[in-house]
């Protein structure tokens, strides 16, 4: 709805506005954000050029599998900066405004406070992405690159729902207040390939806790390694995600005791 | 337009034993029961107080007839709606205000907020334009619009709030302690407004404040909550009426008191020259006074309605005694 | 000397108040683990020496990585900075209790505490995984090896309550927490053993305090003692001495500086 967009527009704006009142704040976070990746890729660059392998994938797949998660989990982190703030929000009570409004609140608490640094960081990593997929020299398939567009639309439906689920916990428990975190977690293990894992553990990665299906498998799609049954079961597993974050923050609301203040 | 049926609310929180072992796995829950099956009504245009102590359950039954929590069961009807779907529809006409807490951005000026709430509210531009003109000067606000929030004082920030509140002209206000915490001159200007906003625009308030001042000036009707449970629902006058049945006669003497002066036993008396003061029943004003015109000299002589806080205080006595 | 025993019971304490927050904290642990585990793992399965290290000793350099800054980088230090900010802070200078032997009660407590779960997490994985380990059989590295715990352990305090210590100037705390923990998550050997890199590079990083966190205390235990770690001791026992000098410096002219504001 028009009006979405319009409150949707003033708070990203409202957000960055205020970000960058904190000019030596930005300037770290994103001075830490690049020494990360810088470090963390050259890790990887350095000790896999070595071992030529990566679980049976060479350096410059391995490469592609990391720079899908970077901007994957930077896109999410860029929409969902504002879930990292939810916990002061339910103790201060401030919550009870937010509820208040009229209009969804997810629009608030989940999208409603934009992080510039991110949009910032995705540059790099798209321009690094484009060149190693040239430096393969792998003839991508228009029909593969249609479907990794498709699955990395999915994985960030799939981040939204994971996102929701930790509002809900957040309401159900203050006591909790690093649950994003544990998201982050368990997103890092898909940074990198995650045939890594021996089974059971691959299959809990990919299928129950799906990072895997939002990392691994969009980078797959590129290399043509997936089938259509992958596809359908994703399209389940992110169904059936966003029925259970749904409902179980709809539960949570009711459950909601409103301490503040 | 309100009304409420059989409401009632539990909340479940655990009891600390103090062993650190049973805490981690063998916790003991216990249920609250804050709001315990209350009924009311609520028509338009009226200004109601919610008066008790504190856990009574005053915010709790505000923040169910708002949406924010979810009943444990009874019924509430708000305008029609059922509160806790939280419809657009229904949200766009309430507005609820909690003392000392700040939904404006605290780091941009006021004017930013308003703009918010204009698009969130779907306020139309002129009718905007005019609500804020108007609210702005009755709270007279007009020099510090485009300061930031946060370098504002409690008071300042206070009226902005209740601008930024009311700007989508709601049609019922719950008021949650607005004035706390705020010096005499901020409290009686909020309260001022919170009157000459209701005689303008016709909403429902629904208020619940600590300074019985407050209720007095603004509320003739008045609903005590104790424990959960509503123990009076009606006018103000009539509870003063029934409660009220003494008087304090304060009496500024010139002299102090002859020994031969003496007064019957049962009469409450402070005297700490040259102040004298007495609490009288009604009937006994007359003789009593008489006493003092004959045999004392004094310069000054009132006579006060007890306070409304002692009203209140009695009338708790009186309902737990009947337990 | 009891009342520190009561402040060490009672921080204690606080730990467990919220299991559910308690329990996730450890079990964030373990996924880490996990992760770092199975990248190191694979990276063996095509080869079975990757720079100097072979698969046992990649493995066991993980684990003790992961036990070294359980010890080493587990600080309540972070909060004195909230406290500063808050006001709180006033209520150390105002009781009869030295602010010092105050927190380095609370440090300990949560070193200890950190120690033991992570001994439980590790030992879990081994059960499961079962991956071929390396054990030091030389017992006289084993001195050496606290030794250089200890002078990691004082460095990260040092640094960490320096960087609390900004809150007597500046609100802005956070944002250069924020690097030293990218720099020591990345330089200090947590990811990967520092000595594969090049010698040039190596050697320089030699000189900053980073790698005395972990990686140096872990490269005794893998390694053994040798002639070359000589040069680096004494360096770890210089950055110590300054580091403690620029604490006590900053802290002397911070309490000066502090106006006691918030609240």
């Amino acid at each position: 709805m028009k009006r979405y967009l319009k409150i949707f527009w003033l708070l990203s704006s409202y957000s960055i506005k205020t970000s960058f009142q904190h000019r030596l704040g930005v300037v770290s976070f994103l001075l830490g954000k690049i020494i990360r990746f810088t470090v963390y890729f050259f890790f990887i660059y350095f000790l896999v050029s070595r071992t030529k392998l990566l679980a049976g994938y060479n350096l410059n797949q391995t490469i592609i599998f990391f720079l899908v998660y970077n901007i994957i989990d930077s896109l999410t982190q860029m929409f969902f900066r504002e879930v990292y703030r939810f916990r002061p929000l339910v103790v201060s009570g401030e919550l009870d405004h937010i509820l208040l409004k009229p209009y969804h609140p997810f629009l608030r608490i989940l999208v409603g406070g934009i992080d510039p640094l991110d949009i910032i960081m995705l540059v790099p990593y798209l321009i690094i992405l484009v060149f190693f997929i040239l430096q393969a020299g792998m003839a991508i398939l228009p029909v593969n690159f249609f479907i990794f567009l498709i699955l990395m639309s999915n994985a960030l439906i799939l981040a939204t729902f994971f996102h929701i689920l930790v509002l809900a916990i957040g309401i159900f428990t203050t006591e909790v207040d690093h649950t994003i975190l544990i998201y982050r977690d368990f997103a890092r293990m898909a940074s990198l390939p995650t045939d890594i894992y021996s089974e059971p553990l691959r299959f809990f990665i990919t299928f129950v806790i799906p990072v895997g299906l939002m990392m691994t498998i969009p980078a797959k799609a590129l290399f043509g390694l997936l089938t259509i049954n992958i596809l359908i079961i994703s399209a389940a597993i992110t169904v059936f995600f966003g029925w259970f974050s749904l409902s179980l923050w709809n539960n949570a609301l009711k459950k909601y005791q409103s301490w503040g203040g | 337009m309100i009304q409420v049926n059989n409401l009632t609310k539990i909340y479940k929180t655990y009891e600390k034993s103090g062993n650190i072992l049973t805490d981690f796995f063998n916790r003991q829950y216990k249920q609250v029961k804050a709001v315990d099956n209350i009924s009311f009504q609520l028509e338009t245009n009226t200004l109601v107080g919610f008066i008790g102590p504190n856990g009574a359950g005053k915010t709790t039954t505000m923040k169910m007839l708002s949406g924010i929590l979810y009943p444990s069961s009874g019924t509430i009807n708000v305008l029609g709606y059922n509160p806790f779907e939280k419809k657009p529809d229904f949200l766009k006409q309430i507005a609820f205000i909690m003392g000392q807490k700040n939904q404006l951005l605290w780091e941009l000026p006021a004017t930013d907020s308003f703009r918010l709430n204009k698009e969130i509210y779907e306020i139309e531009d002129n009718v905007y334009k005019n609500t804020v003109n108007e609210l702005v000067e009755l709270l007279n606000c007009q020099s510090f619009l485009s300061q930031p929030v946060k370098t504002l004082s409690l008071g300042q920030r206070m009226r902005l709030e209740l601008i930024n509140s009311l700007l989508h002209l709601p049609k019922i206000l719950f008021l949650d302690e607005p004035t706390i915490g705020l010096d005499i001159f901020a409290q009686t200007t909020i309260i001022n407004f919170i009157k000459e906003y209701q005689n303008r625009y016709h909403s429902s308030v629904l208020l619940t404040s600590h300074y019985m001042q407050d209720v007095q000036k603004l509320a003739n009707r008045i609903i005590i909550v104790n424990l959960g449970k509503i123990i009076f629902d009606g006018k103000l006058m009539d509870l003063i009426k029934q409660f009220s049945q003494e008087k304090t006669v304060v009496i500024t003497l010139n002299k102090p008191i002859s020994q031969d002066f003496s007064l019957p036993e049962n009469i409450e008396i402070d005297y700490n020259y040259p102040l004298l003061k007495l609490k009288l029943k009604k009937d006994e004003i007359n003789h009593i006074l008489s006493l003092i015109l004959k045999k004392c000299e004094f310069v000054d002589l009132t006579i006060e309605d007890e306070s409304i806080e002692e009203i209140i205080k009695k009338f708790f006595k009186k309902t737990s005694s009947n337990r | 000397m009891k009342k520190y025993w009561e402040i060490a019971r009672v921080n204690t304490l606080q730990y467990l108040v919220y299991r559910l927050n308690f329990i996730l904290w450890r079990f964030r642990n373990i996924i880490n683990l996990i992760f770092i585990f199975f990248l190191w793992t694979n990276i063996y399965s095509t080869s079975s020496k990757v720079f100097n290290y072979d698969k046992a000793q990649v493995i066991s350099y993980v684990l003790v990585v992961t036990l070294a800054s359980s010890i080493v980088l587990s600080s309540r230090t972070s909060d004195i900075a909230t406290e500063i900010l808050s006001g709180y802070f006033i209520n150390y200078l105002l009781k009869p209790v030295s602010f010092f032997k105050y927190i380095l009660t609370r440090e300990l407590v949560d070193k200890l505490i950190n120690i033991v779960f992570t001994v439980i997490e590790i030992s879990l994985l081994v059960m499961i995984f079962k991956p071929l380990l390396f054990i030091q059989n030389n017992i006289s590295v084993y001195p050496v090896f606290i030794f250089s715990l200890i002078i990691g352990c004082l460095i990260g305090f040092f640094i960490s309550l320096s960087l609390s210590f900004i809150a007597f100037w500046s609100s802005e705390v956070w944002a250069p927490r924020f690097i030293f923990f990218m720099l020591v998550q990345m330089l200090a050997g947590s990811w990967f053993p520092l000595d594969v890199l090049p010698k040039t590079i190596y050697n320089f990083m030699l000189l900053t305090p980073f790698p005395y966190l972990i990686f140096f205390p872990t490269k005794i235990y893998i390694h053994g003692l040798s002639v070359d770690l000589i040069k680096p001791i004494i360096i770890s026992i210089i950055w110590c001495l300054i580091l403690f000098a620029v604490t006590r410096l900053v802290w002397l002219k911070g309490i000066k500086n502090y106006g006691a504001f918030g609240r």
